[in-house]
C-alpha cells in the first residue's frame, strides 16, 4: 500500500515491523483505568498507575525470556 | 471532611450514562478526576484501535437472515469482538454503524485494532460496574478524588 494514499481510520494504519511495541499503549491504558477504580485518592494514581505498568512489562518480557529458552533448549 | 452528596442518583442510571459515554457515571457522582481519567483513556484507546486497524475493525453481527434464539446467538459468537466494542457505549455504536461500510481491514493491522477497541469496552464495563456501585454509598467518605 502506497502510504501516502493513507486516509486515517478509513484505512489500516500502514506498519512496518516492531508491531509489538503497540502493546505499550494498551498496557498503559489497562493500568490508569484499574488503578483510578481501585484508588481511594485521584493523586495515587500516577504512580500506582506507573508501577502497575512496569509489572506488566516485566512479566511479559519475564514471559518472552523464558519461552526463547525453552525453544532453544528444545530445539 | 466528607460530606453527604446532595442528591441521590439511581445505579442503574449511573451505570447507563457510564455505559453510554465513559467515564460520565462517574461526573454524575461529583467524581469529576476520576471520570474524566478514565473517560479520556477509554475513548482514547478506542479511538487508537481504530486508528490503527480502520474503523471496519468494528464489524457488527448482521441479524437479517437470522431466525430464532439459536441463529442470534451464533451470529454474535460469529464475531465476539463485537461483544466488547458493543461495551463501549456510543462511540461503539456509531462505529459499528459507520464500519461495515467501509474498506476492510486485514493482517496485523486488523488484530490490533479490534483488541483495542475490544478492551476499551471490556475497560468500560469495568467502569460502568464501579461507578454504579459507587452510587450506593451514602455519603462522600469514599469518594476521594
Amino acid at each position: 500500500m502506497n502510504p501516502l494514499a493513507y486516509t486515517p481510520f478509513v484505512q489500516p494504519l500502514p506498519m512496518w515491523g516492531h508491531s509489538y511495541l503497540w502493546s505499550l499503549p494498551i498496557c498503559a491504558a489497562l493500568s490508569i483505568v484499574y488503578k483510578s477504580i481501585r484508588c481511594h485518592e485521584m493523586k495515587r494514581v500516577p504512580r500506582e498507575a506507573g508501577i502497575i505498568f512496569l509489572t506488566i512489562i516485566g512479566g511479559m518480557l519475564l514471559a518472552a525470556a523464558l519461552l526463547v529458552v525453552l525453544v532453544k533448549w528444545m530445539v | 471532611m466528607p460530606q453527604a452528596r446532595p442528591f441521590k442518583v439511581p445505579a442503574l442510571l449511573v451505570a447507563g450514562v457510564n455505559w453510554l459515554i465513559p467515564g460520565a457515571g462517574y461526573l454524575l457522582l461529583g467524581q469529576v478526576a476520576r471520570g474524566l481519567t478514565i473517560g479520556f483513556t477509554i475513548i482514547a484507546l478506542f479511538v487508537l484501535g481504530i486508528l490503527i486497524g480502520g474503523v471496519h475493525v468494528v464489524d457488527p453481527p448482521s441479524f437479517a437472515a437470522a431466525h430464532g434464539f439459536a441463529e442470534y446467538r451464533m451470529q454474535v459468537l460469529m464475531k465476539p469482538a463485537y461483544i466488547g466494542q458493543f461495551l463501549s457505549g456510543a462511540i461503539g455504536l456509531i462505529t459499528g454503524w459507520i464500519g461495515p461500510g467501509q474498506p476492510p481491514s486485514h493482517a496485523r493491522a486488523s488484530d490490533i485494532g479490534t483488541l483495542y477497541t475490544a478492551v476499551a469496552g471490556m475497560l468500560n464495563l469495568l467502569g460502568t460496574i464501579d461507578s454504579a456501585y459507587r452510587s450506593t454509598f451514602v455519603n462522600a467518605r469514599r469518594e476521594a478524588h
